[in-house]
């Protein structure tokens, strides 16, 4: 694998939003669409951050002994700098269909606007998707170039 | 894939001045290998001062290692 370290730690990082988003989406969803409260998920939001903990430290310790941290530099940088602002355009996308929800659901008949903890949820989602996506654009620009 | 108008001699230079390697001229420029990979492939355009970088490392001029190729994007 020729791959620059800051590329193998976008990996790392990808694996562990991941399974951390596999872990609490699905479960926190279904037990709030199904009038479940939020303080029952506190146990399952521990553990998706103790795995996300554990799968980056355990990730990058495994790297940083097979091969040596080179630093990042200028291609890095600028690499990093373009996923941020299109993972800004997906997190500003998510926020804005949020609100709508919000708006939408308040104005038409019959159909409650969603819990504040919902709201939060949502948001939590948006943000994951937004950093899913700026690790993905990394990962494509180290290999399709810059 | 990406591929910039800047063309570049750095692989043919660095045979020519002692079969120097990739990660050789990586340490003298202060850049990763895979970085030095890429602007020999012309997936990354460096910027002026990296590319001035390269060119001392190889002891060459800044236009006898990089030219431009318009429309070749």
């Amino acid at each position: 694998m020729d791959w620059s370290f800051e590329e193998k730690s976008a990996w790392g990082s990808l694996l562990a939003v991941v399974i951390s988003s596999w872990l609490f989406f699905p479960v926190a969803l279904t037990h709030l669409a199904a009038g479940g409260e939020l303080r029952e998920l506190a146990g399952r939001a521990i553990l998706v951050v103790f795995v996300i903990v554990v799968v980056e430290i355990v990730y990058h310790s495994i790297f940083a002994i097979a091969s040596r941290n080179t630093g990042s530099d200028e291609r890095d940088v600028l690499i990093s700098m373009k996923a941020d602002k299109w993972s800004g355009y997906v997190l500003a996308f998510g926020v804005c269909w949020i609100i709508g929800l919000i708006v939408v659901r308040d104005v038409l008949p019959g159909s409650p606007p969603p819990s504040s903890v919902l709201i939060a949820i949502y948001l939590l989602l948006a943000l994951t998707v937004s950093e899913a996506s700026k690790i993905l654009l990394q990962i494509w620009y180290y290999r399709t170039g810059i | 894939m990406v591929s910039t108008g800047v063309r570049n001699k750095i692989r043919k230079l660095r045979f020519a001045k002692d079969e120097m390697t990739q990660q050789q001229l990586a340490d003298q420029v202060g850049v990763t290998r895979q970085t030095i990979v890429a602007v020999e492939n012309g997936k990354y355009s460096p910027s002026l001062d990296v590319a001035f970088r390269i060119a001392i490392a190889l002891g060459e001029p800044l236009d006898a290692v990089f030219y431009y190729e318009p429309g070749a994007r």
